[in-house]
């Protein structure tokens, strides 16, 4: 297993540099000057000249692209070329609201996931079955932009249950610990700051779990309705094992391992849904950074967020490869 | 339907079932399913509008609009009421569909025919191009794949054109590795051997040989991809980093409605909808496609 963690890692560093390689080659060589992008389209030759010279963009490629792989080596992603912060911290100090957008998705669309794809199976062909498995239909045919939006008009301007956007209400940031407002609001025992940090997660987290949820609920009712097919399970309901616990205990616990498999591969195309999660919602996480930094052709920030996510999500795959160990002692790492 | 045959000693007649074509077969299989009946009706429905769409729409979907009459309600002049602008939704939506179509067809045609090539010259040959082409995938998988196609567009610029090479270009990986497993799976078959004994050259046998014995699975993963093209690509739009106004792109007129859906809700109900539509259409299909190309749960 040790052997085969280190293997992974070793493999992750050709994996980080043609990432790397890819990113700097698509934004050096189809990006418009990024000193006319700071200066206007009005500025002088000589003041553009001595901006790329600042900037480092007038020496040639192979050495800003060494540059560029030396300080990300560092933790420096590059800097804003308006702000002028580095990309790293502003990255950081946005990352935990992503994870915690990310995570509470992932827990949603598990839990609900599959619960609704166990009922599908169980209860097969009959109108819980059906609404299911259109809910799972729907799930994975609405744009979660879309339905961030109409979540906004109904539960939020209609209802007035939720409020419409941002993380938690102004003044109730708890003491920071992880980042995590919700999880730093029960350490700290901020019950107000708990209350308001829920709130404004549920629906943005909701709308980001909807297609994971959907993805999650299918594959877990094709996986039960195999496993209640077998012979195992045949043995434990002829035994008079109580049926609740051999749908528990002996399908599902049998049907996991693709089930995780899917939830992994769900946690990283989370990472993409957020930046539109975000958008939508005033999230203030790293997608909705992205996205600002796109429009403003703020290309470093550009490289460094999108170097920095594919990172992240390389690593999550990599931890989700690991978990498989944990649940399947069959899977044998050589 | 049936024949009596005779074996070669004249002695007994055995019944067999006349051959019928996969194809056929497939496609009766996909008759008894309601949902992707159901699927292909929409997408039947949508291939009209785009095709007749400009016939059909009761007023100009680009220009046709007047201030005086920006963000009305349904009623009966506009069924569907008016954008920002005053235009017509029910024609906006109606051009709409021959965008999506195009997009989620030229998106997935592009990165299908890259992906097979990288795939089938990946899986054929093995060894040191099967490794450098796939870790070449690897890298492109590294990244979520709406991440990336936000990063092309923001360095080549917004349009259709563009949203469809950035959606291609970050499908095809996906595209690859299907075809490699495909092709894996097939290239040691005998009639690949033996097409390979007369002296084909690779080539024709990857062309005529491999490919059209992996086509199921490329097929059901193609018309899924579609639904998940025309997702990505109303995802630009809305972002402002997809096609342009005023382009008549349902993602690009759920963005812009945004900005009014507090007090016009219609701007944004009704392009999500016709999103929502025609991607589960294609879902609906691509799963009937799916069950009735699986070996595994034909009956009988």
């Amino acid at each position: 297993m040790g052997k085969y963690i280190l293997r992974r890692l070793l493999y992750l560093i050709p994996v980080v540099f043609g990432v790397s390689v890819l990113v700097f080659t698509v934004m050096h060589l189809f990006t418009s000057d990024p000193a006319l992008t700071i200066l206007g389209q009005h500025a002088t030759d000589a003041d553009a000249a001595a901006l790329r010279e600042e900037l480092g963009f007038n020496l040639p490629l192979v050495q800003q692209y060494w540059n560029f792989l030396t300080g990300m080596l560092h933790g420096n992603f590059g800097t804003s070329l308006f702000t002028h912060t580095p990309v790293f911290t502003e990255v950081m100090s946005r990352f935990p609201a992503t994870i915690e957008l990310a995570l509470f998705a992932i827990i949603f669309a598990s839990v609900v996931g599959v619960t609704l794809g166990v009922i599908s199976a169980v209860r097969r062909n009959t109108i819980f079955d059906y609404a299911s498995m259109t809910i799972s239909l729907m799930g994975v045919s609405m744009p979660i932009f879309w339905l961030g939006l109409i979540m906004i008009v109904v539960f939020s301007l209609k209802l007035g249950w939720f409020p419409v956007s941002g993380r938690i209400q102004m003044g109730y940031d708890p003491a920071h610990v992880t980042g995590l407002y919700i999880l730093d609001s029960i350490l700290t025992g901020n019950t107000a700051a708990f209350k308001s940090a829920v709130e404004h997660i549920i629906l943005p987290g909701t709308a980001l779990a909807m297609y994971s949820m959907a993805i999650i609920a299918r594959m877990t009712r094709s996986t039960m309705l195999e496993t209640l097919g077998q012979d195992y399970i045949r043995t434990a309901r002829a035994k008079g094992i109580e049926e609740r616990l051999v749908i528990v205990r002996h399908a599902l616990r049998n049907a996991m391992i693709p089930i995780v498999t899917v939830i992994g591969l769900q946690m990283g195309g989370l990472l993409g849904g957020a930046v539109l999660t975000e958008t939508v919602f005033s999230w203030p996480g790293v997608g909705s950074y992205t996205v600002e930094s796109i429009l403003k052709s703020d290309y470093p920030v550009v490289q460094g967020t999108v170097m920095m996510m594919s990172i992240i999500f390389v690593l999550v795959n990599l931890g989700v490869d690991l978990i498989y160990s944990v649940l399947d002692p069959r899977i044998k790492y050589s | 339907m049936t024949e009596e045959v005779k074996n070669e000693s004249n002695e007994e007649i055995v019944p067999v079932e006349q051959g019928v074509s996969p194809w056929r077969d497939m496609w009766d299989r996909l008759k008894q399913n309601k949902a992707a009946m159901f699927g292909l009706a929409i997408v039947g429905l949508l291939v009209f509008f785009a095709l007749f769409g400009k016939y059909l729409t009761p007023y100009d979907p680009l220009y046709g609009g007047s201030l005086k009459e920006s963000l009305q309600g349904p009623s009966r002049a506009h069924w569907l009421g008016t954008d920002e602008q005053g235009r017509d939704m029910l024609s906006r939506i109606i051009a709409g569909a021959a965008i999506s179509l195009r997009v989620g067809l030229s998106a997935v045609g592009i990165a299908l025919s890259c992906g097979m090539l990288i795939g089938a010259v990946a899986g054929y040959y093995g060894g040191k191009i099967d490794m450098i082409l796939m870790r070449l995938m690897d890298i492109m998988l590294a990244f979520p794949s709406l991440l990336l196609a936000i990063a092309f567009m923001s360095v080549l610029g917004r349009g259709i054109e563009n949203a469809i090479i950035a959606i291609s270009i970050v499908t095809i990986p996906q595209y690859a590795r299907i075809v490699r497993g495909s092709v894996l799976s097939v290239k040691e078959n005998e009639y690949v051997q033996a097409a390979r004994a007369i002296g084909n050259p690779d080539w024709r046998i990857i062309l005529y040989h491999v490919i059209p014995n992996i086509l199921p699975p490329i097929i059901v993963r193609a018309t899924l991809g579609i639904s998940i093209a025309i997702l990505d690509t109303s995802a630009l739009g809305f972002l402002g980093l997809g096609v342009q106004p005023p382009t008549a792109e349902w993602g690009t007129m759920l963005g812009a409605g945004r900005a009014y859906f507090f007090n016009a809700n219609h701007l944004v109900l009704f392009p999500g909808l016709a999103i929502t539509f025609t991607v589960m259409a294609f879902n609906l299909l691509g799963d009937g496609l799916r069950d009735a190309l699986d070996p595994r749960i034909r009956k009988g």
